[in-house]
């Protein structure tokens, strides 16, 4: 095994996380959450030597995975050409792993689901615990834009919440 | 809700999900080796069959107009000319584009890689578009200058009446052609569905990009 697959091993390990929530938030169904899945993985193999230590790993892989997800998102949605003909890169070793999730986020990952493309992704990065200052850098735009597109999303997610327990 | 159930019903998951996901490693490697491969293709074939059809087609269009020029059959060559001339702007947009699809990085800041690749999306489309405008100079390949001598109101004005009307739907479907709003029957005669649909969420994302940016 040569250093770039090393490397780029360790970072698929250590990012899994990253990774699998970033396709799930934009896919519904889980073939093309694994086609998503290995599209990111792709994209990863193909920039791991472009990567500069100047950005934490993670920032680094936000960045490829929301892009990649927002342009694979932006595809036909019925494409054809399904490109998953080998088994998943990322597997959950429980099937049924809404098993395990409570209502509430089953519940906010639907709500997240219907957001903008966009917006879903800075829902995601905030939630993920990111400040807004890193937050605007992966997506690259102003430090107060986050902020105030943040607590708009976060505004709506809420009354999405209320009024699905007031029903 | 306050501010940090959001956060703690997401994060709620998140240690259960790092003991739960395993990585076929064999698998990661080898399906990134291979789909490379794929990707390349696929982003690169399509453009270079259209730079190969559309090269050697505006070449026989010079030829033709050259020739036509010498042999002084002006019409002709103003009409297999003008053809030319607009396919060459469609070939010089796509190279240029392809030259930018060439530069996008993904690891780079989403809103401008998006930004990037929905303008580029749309564009291609935009600049294959422009094709349509060749149908007028059609009909301006056959008028003959005799004919013209001959009846210069009734050949001339028939002649005149079909360059515009041509001309008018040529725009009427361009515009048609690049309206992503609502459905359109012209539209769907030269899309299918799949392939528009690509082209209307590019729009979206620049619609939600200029929000971000404001």
């Amino acid at each position: 095994m040569d250093e770039k697959e090393k490397t780029y091993l360790s970072v698929l390990e250590n990012h899994k996380g990253i990774i699998y929530k970033v396709a799930n938030t934009y896919c519904f169904d889980q073939s093309d959450r694994d086609d998503l899945i290995q599209e990111i993985t792709l994209q990863i193999w193909m920039s791991i030597e472009r990567y500069s230590d100047q950005y934490k790993w993670s920032t680094w892989i936000y960045r490829i995975a929301l892009n990649t997800s927002i342009s694979f998102y932006r595809k036909n949605k019925n494409r054809k050409e399904k490109t998953v003909d080998f088994n998943p890169i990322l597997e959950t070793a429980d099937t049924d792993e809404h098993n395990l999730e409570d209502e509430n986020l089953q519940l906010l990952r639907k709500f997240i689901k219907e957001l903008k493309e966009l917006d879903r992704a800075l829902i995601l990065l905030h939630l993920e615990g990111l400040e807004s200052k890193e937050i605007a850098h992966i997506l690259n735009t102003s430090q107060t834009n986050i902020t105030t597109k943040t607590s708009r999303i976060k505004k709506k997610l809420k009354q999405k919440f209320t009024d699905f327990k007031s029903k | 809700m306050e501010n940090i159930e959001l956060q703690n019903i997401w994060k709620s998951h998140d240690q259960k999900l790092e003991n739960m996901l395993t990585i076929n490693k064999e698998i990661a490697v080898n399906v990134s080796k291979l789909k490379l491969d794929k990707q390349i293709s696929r982003l690169y074939l399509p453009k270079w069959t259209a730079i190969l059809i559309g090269v050697p087609y505006t070449a026989v269009l010079v030829v033709i107009t050259i020739i036509a020029f010498i042999a002084e059959a002006y019409f002709v060559a103003i009409g297999f000319g003008a053809i030319a001339l607009i396919m060459t702007v469609i070939l010089l947009i796509y190279l240029y584009q392809f030259y930018l699809i060439s530069k996008i990085k993904r690891d780079e800041g989403v809103l401008s890689t998006q930004k990037t690749l929905s303008q580029l999306r749309i564009s291609s489309s935009k600049s294959l578009h422009m094709a349509i405008f060749q149908l007028p100079f059609w009909s301006i390949c056959w008028i003959s200058i005799n004919g013209l001598k001959d009846s210069p109101l009734v050949y001339g004005g028939v002649n005149l009446v079909i360059f515009v009307t041509l001309s008018y739907l040529s725009y009427w479907i361009y515009r048609k052609l690049n309206d992503s709003n609502g459905s359109s029957k012209i539209r769907d005669f030269f899309y299918y569905g799949s392939e528009w649909d690509p082209i209307i969420k590019s729009a979206e994302i620049l619609e939600q990009i200029k929000e971000y940016q404001k």
